[in-house]
């Protein structure tokens, strides 16, 4: 269960959200995505917001509606590169600044990054 | 119509076809009103309040206790025959017509203790056309609510869940609801909040009065706040946040 942060647009919180799943194959390329009233049940908010987002991801093109067989994954391979490429930056991108704001090196970012990889590497 | 068929608009709800034929077109929102006003005595309980309502909205009516929630939902329901100002139910002006379109949970609700959600259904049924009882009896399966014990032997929380459910299922279009999470417990509210999502459609509107702000934001695509008997705004969820960059409870709170 998704807890939701208020102070944001709910709308682009589910976008976010369908965003990981295409990336992490839970909507795999190609693939029927679930109606809009049982995205709305399983995330808990109300149709028409989830209807905002599936809309915001028709207009990138990371989804397609097929008029009577609903809506569908892109299969455009080259669309969801740049999208786990965008999402891989932006994460990136957020803990950078929180860190250099924390006071940390870039230095100590990068052997701290690479000490944790080693160690799950280890798992 | 055919296309070559001259129509002359006279307003949003009726269409006047050349061959004298008039079709009465859906208004585009569930609720208009304009100037609404509402005293009893010399206390204004609603002052000037205009809005609408659009269709297939779950919207949240938010302000402290004589703010004019209740009042507004009553008069919405029908049950207020003196008021100024204009309002429109599914494009009708007559509230009393309108009703068999809406439904109203009280705060405080009326029911029948000595009943059983059986008896009750078959009430329903008698009172409100369209009665979907296959769809009480399922509800109340998956929630374990008794359809043969008597309501007054049901816990709190679990007579709330019965008279929502009981309530939900009537063939309305405007549903208003009373607070329905006043003092009930986090599982109940959610199985509540579920059912809501799951009723939702297009054609319906949910107004929903509650104080439980921060826990029901998710579920409220607007909101609308009354300040003693005034509207102070009506806005999308979404939008509001989306312009202030806070949640919706802070920006009622610090409205308040």
């Amino acid at each position: 269960m998704e807890t939701f942060d208020p102070n944001i647009p709910l709308y682009q919180q589910i976008v976010s959200l369908m965003k990981q799943r295409f990336v992490s194959g839970v909507y795999g390329p190609g693939m029927k995505i679930p109606s809009i009233r049982e995205l709305a049940m399983e995330y808990r908010v109300t149709p028409n917001t989830v209807q905002r987002a599936l809309q915001l991801l028709e207009q990138e093109g990371l989804i397609f509606t097929e008029r009577t067989n609903g809506k569908f994954v892109t299969n455009d391979m080259q669309a969801m590169e740049r999208l786990r490429t965008d999402i891989l930056t932006e994460q990136v991108r957020n803990v950078l600044l929180s860190l250099r704001e924390h006071g940390y090196t870039d230095e100590e970012i990068k052997a701290c990054m690479e000490e944790e990889m080693r160690r799950n590497e280890s798992k | 119509m055919k296309a070559n068929e001259m129509v002359t608009v006279q307003s949003p709800e009726t269409v006047t076809v050349q061959s004298r034929e008039i079709v009465t077109v859906q208004s585009p929102e569930m609720v208009y009103a304009n100037g609404l006003q509402v005293s009893y005595g010399r206390h204004a309980a609603l002052q000037d309040i205009s809005f609408s309502l659009p269709r297939g909205e779950i919207i949240g009516l938010v302000g402290e206790n004589g703010s004019g929630k209740s009042t507004l939902m009553r008069l919405l329901a029908g049950m207020i025959p003196s008021y100024r100002g204009k309002v429109r139910i599914c494009g009708m002006t007559d509230l009393w017509k309108a009703k068999k379109r809406v439904s109203f949970l009280p705060a405080v609700p009326f029911f029948e203790k000595e009943k059983n959600v059986l008896q009750t259904i078959e009430c329903f049924s008698g009172l409100f056309p369209g009665y979907r009882k296959e769809m009480v009896q399922t509800l109340c399966a998956r929630f374990g609510l008794s359809l043969s014990e008597k309501l007054s032997a049901f816990s709190t929380g679990r007579l709330a869940l019965a008279l929502f459910i009981l309530h939900i299922s009537r063939e309305a279009d405007l549903c208003l609801l009373d607070e329905p999470f006043r003092g009930i417990d986090i599982k109940t509210r959610q199985a509540m909040k579920d059912v809501l999502i799951e009723t939702v459609s297009p054609e319906k509107t949910f107004l929903i009065s509650t104080h439980e702000i921060l826990e029901m934001e998710p579920l409220f695509d607007r909101i609308i706040l009354l300040k003693e008997g005034h509207l102070v705004f009506d806005e999308a969820a979404d939008s509001l946040r989306e312009r202030t960059g806070k949640a919706v409870a802070e920006v009622i709170r610090e409205a308040m």
